[in-house]
């Protein structure tokens, strides 16, 4: 039995998913994050029945993937609940007589009901149920109010014979119902609703979305940095290496195994060991910041505030080809780029994808290599940090150019809908960064460690020389860089963190460390990023986006070579 | 007498009298650029046709049937120079020459189309002249929703466009009969943003161009 969660964007689909299944699962605020869908088990009847949470969606004829995703659900679904926003009744219920039409048991969800009483906005649901044909229920899906009464509903859900009705008749309808079943009752401006505004005006907006973006990036900086230094660190330093040392050397004194395992020398970075650079690098310089990250972007995610980040931004994304709506994209990415990489397929068009997916792989560092290139960096001086970023976001733009410029296809304008701010529910947002965490975890760490032993083993094998032979000259004469740092661009297509942190022991220059930190940002992305835009671009994009990455990258390389160094 | 002629001189008396009481010889002349002579030739053979009083030495005036074919004329040429200045970006210097080329070809269905497309402007460009919506009440046409200012409050009277284009912007709640709130225009070209009832909308400029408020 296959039970549907269907609705608009915003209006609790996921929370009630979360309600009625208890597992955890990803709820946002942010239209079109639900692209990939949610599964989960409940009970009904008796039985184990399926509940799948769809992503949002305005109306069944679908015009963007995601809608698509939920248009071919809808077709094997056996029940459908319908989840309306209260506050916004009329809007939602288009889909509500669209979905009557299809002929499916249905029930609907009045959700949101608390706040509509806030609005002023009163329902009568019984009508609105006598009207409709199925069962109404009233719901608070954020603190689970009548979530059981809509599961026992199910029961009653009921297919009413409905002929197909043309748009005209549809909303003539809704006209009709709106009138019978909803009042609204005058209020005031509230204080959140000018708040609302005053972070959408663009000259209050911009300077808001400035110290917004600031204070989340120096949050996140700041405590990492100082759980590192006074959590972290003791930890590995004082307990972890002495122990797993002292472990491994008691089973291999030296030889091969010690030196995969332990690598050389003492220093968790540069040892290259699977069992400590392997393990230091995911877990102390990364996993403190990304932790953070999540937690600041779920934040802003469930407030409501990246719809208006887009619109403020639109007009300077769509001088490259895309409109606000890529942000997303972008601040996912610094994140880490394989989310960035997925939600690139919620922009409506063929070229869009290809902007922002090559944009992504090429101009956007996770935030792994982030905290690496910070690490390494900073100590030299900040000017060095900046010379990287200065340089990734002038590629950012002058790229986004050059593509809107080179690549065929229209660019829509935007058309996005401001949800209101929410407050955020700390259950949910810890959930949520937990989930992206785990995702982290997941595919970072096997990665991690199996790029340190395959780097290990190379260096042991005597390919590194041999490459460094081969690519040395060139490397040294086009980038500026030793023959060894061929290996970094290797290694960094398994993990671009450990590849930078490669370039440490090779006693490079500060400015010969900026270059390197650049090329090894640009040139490619990382395996489980490159899967996933295989993926989503198709073959024959991707080769072209390749093309990019490698012009790009033999170009801004040897530019920085005669400027800097 | 070609009919292009004929246009030109219907339409600059029609212009001269929205103001005067008669046309003088030597203002058409000067407006149209031709010697005086030749004016009067052509407004003999206009009152002959019927399309204006004609007393030498008086200036001219339109009957009933020169008056109709003027105001016609100067609609659709102010409806042009609106178009080109709105939409194509024509400098405001260039666009009364270019409409005055292009207002004889103009069908009478062209100019409705254009009128309903433009959201029912109220003025021409270059001098401010009123522009006339015939078959619409005083005070139905509506202006474009970029022409409200934010804070502004109007009422959606149509939405000019595809199918995909209204179905898109009505399953968000805006469509026709609702009373919609400028809330935003972001700079440089950027989006703009309005509320309607509890949903507010980011929608780019050329979307809420074609949206005719009231």
């Amino acid at each position: 039995m296959k039970i549907l969660l269907v609705g608009n964007p915003n209006v609790g689909k996921s929370a009630l998913f979360n309600r009625i299944t208890g597992i955890d699962v990803l709820c946002s605020n942010y239209p079109g994050t639900t692209v990939s869908y949610c599964s989960g088990s409940m009970t009904f009847a008796g039985e184990k029945a399926e509940l799948i949470d769809t992503p949002g969606t305005y109306s069944v004829d679908a015009r963007n993937p995601a809608e698509k995703v939920t248009e071919s659900m809808i077709g094997d679904a056996d029940l459908i609940i319908n989840v309306l926003d209260s506050t916004n009744l009329e809007r939602n219920i288009y889909l509500t007589l669209q979905l009557l039409e299809l002929d499916k048991p249905m029930v609907v969800a009045l959700n949101m009901w608390d706040d509509s009483k806030h609005l002023g906005v009163l329902i009568d649901e019984m009508e609105l149920e006598k009207l409709l044909g199925v069962p109404v229920v009233p719901t608070v899906a954020i603190t689970g109010e009548g979530v059981k009464t809509l599961v026992e509903s199910l029961s009653k859900a009921s297919a009413p014979q409905i002929k197909k009705h043309s748009e005209d008749e549809r909303w003539a309808d809704i006209g009709l119902i709106v009138k019978n079943v909803q009042v609204i009752e005058h209020r005031h401006h509230t204080k959140l609703e000018s708040l609302a505004d005053a972070t959408i005006k663009p000259w209050t907006g911009l300077p808001i979305a400035l110290i917004v973006l600031a204070v989340m990036f120096t949050f996140i900086v700041s405590s990492g940095n100082w759980v590192i230094e006074n959590v972290i660190d003791p930890l590995f330093y004082g307990l972890y290496g002495p122990l797993i040392r002292g472990l491994v050397e008691s089973v291999f004194p030296s030889g091969f195994f010690h030196n995969i395992l332990l690598g050389e020398g003492e220093d968790f970075i540069e040892s290259l060991g699977v069992l400590t650079t392997g393990v230091y690098v995911p877990l102390n310089m990364v996993l403190p910041f990304v932790i953070l990250f999540y937690f600041s972007l779920s934040f802003l995610e469930d407030v409501g505030y990246l719809p208006r980040l887009a619109t403020l931004l639109d007009s300077l994304m769509h001088k490259i080809g895309l409109h606000g709506f890529a942000i997303v994209p972008t601040v996912l990415g610094l994140g880490c780029n394989v989310p960035g990489a997925l939600s690139t397929r919620m922009m409506e068009t063929k070229k869009q994808r290809f902007i922002a997916a090559t944009l992504l792989a090429i101009c956007v560092p996770c935030l792994a290599q982030n905290a690496v290139i910070v690490g390494l960096l900073l100590r030299f001086g900040v000017r060095y940090v900046a010379i990287v970023y200065a340089t990734l976001i002038i590629l950012y733009v002058l790229l986004g150019l050059t593509l809107n410029r080179l690549v065929p296809g229209e660019s829509p304008e935007i058309l996005l809908e401001i949800p209101p701010y929410r407050k955020p529910n700390l259950n949910t947002l810890l959930k949520k960064t937990w989930i992206r965490v785990k995702q982290f975890l997941r595919e970072a760490v096997p990665y991690v460690l199996l790029g340190v032993l395959i780097v290990n083993i190379l260096y042991m094998a005597g390919v590194v020389d041999a490459l460094g032979r081969v690519f040395g000259p060139f490397m040294s004469y086009w980038f500026g860089l030793p023959s060894e740092a061929i290996l970094a661009l290797i290694i960094g297509f398994l993990r671009k963190d450990v590849a930078v942190g490669m370039l440490a022991p090779l006693g490079l220059s500060p400015m010969q460390l900026v270059v390197a930190c650049t090329i090894l940002a640009i040139y490619f992305p990382c395996i489980a990023t490159f899967t996933v835009l295989w993926r989503e671009l198709g073959p024959r994009d991707m080769v072209k986006a390749m093309g990019f990455m490698v012009i790009v990258t033999l170009f801004v390389g040897g530019l920085m070579n005669l400027i800097l160094l | 007498m070609s009919k292009q002629n004929r246009e030109e001189y219907l339409e600059t008396i029609y212009g001269i009298t929205e103001v005067a009481d008669s046309a003088k010889t030597s203002e058409i002349a000067e407006k149209l650029g031709v010697k005086p002579a030749s004016v009067t030739e052509m407004l003999k053979k206009l009152a002959s046709e019927g399309y204006i009083n004609y007393k030498p030495y008086h200036g001219s005036s339109l009957t009933k049937k020169g008056l109709a074919y003027g105001k016609k004329i100067k609609r659709k040429h102010r409806l042009l120079e609106r178009f080109l200045y709105d939409f194509l970006g024509i400098r405001k210097s260039r666009v009364h020459e270019q409409a005055c080329q292009m207002e004889h070809t103009l069908s009478d269905e062209a100019a409705n189309a254009l009128d309903r497309v433009l959201g029912y402007p109220n003025e021409c460009p270059d001098d401010g002249k009123p522009i006339q919506h015939p078959g619409k009440k005083v005070g139905e046409a509506g202006k474009r929703l970029l022409n409200l200012n934010p804070g502004d409050e109007a009422k959606i009277l149509e939405l000019v466009g595809g199918r995909q284009f209204k179905s898109n912007l009505r399953t968000l709640g805006v469509r026709e009969g609702k009373k919609i709130k400028l809330i935003t225009c972001e700079p440089a070209g950027g989006p703009i943003v309005i509320k309607t009832g509890n949903t507010t909308v980011t929608l780019g400029r050329g979307m809420a161009s074609k949206i005719i408020v009231k």
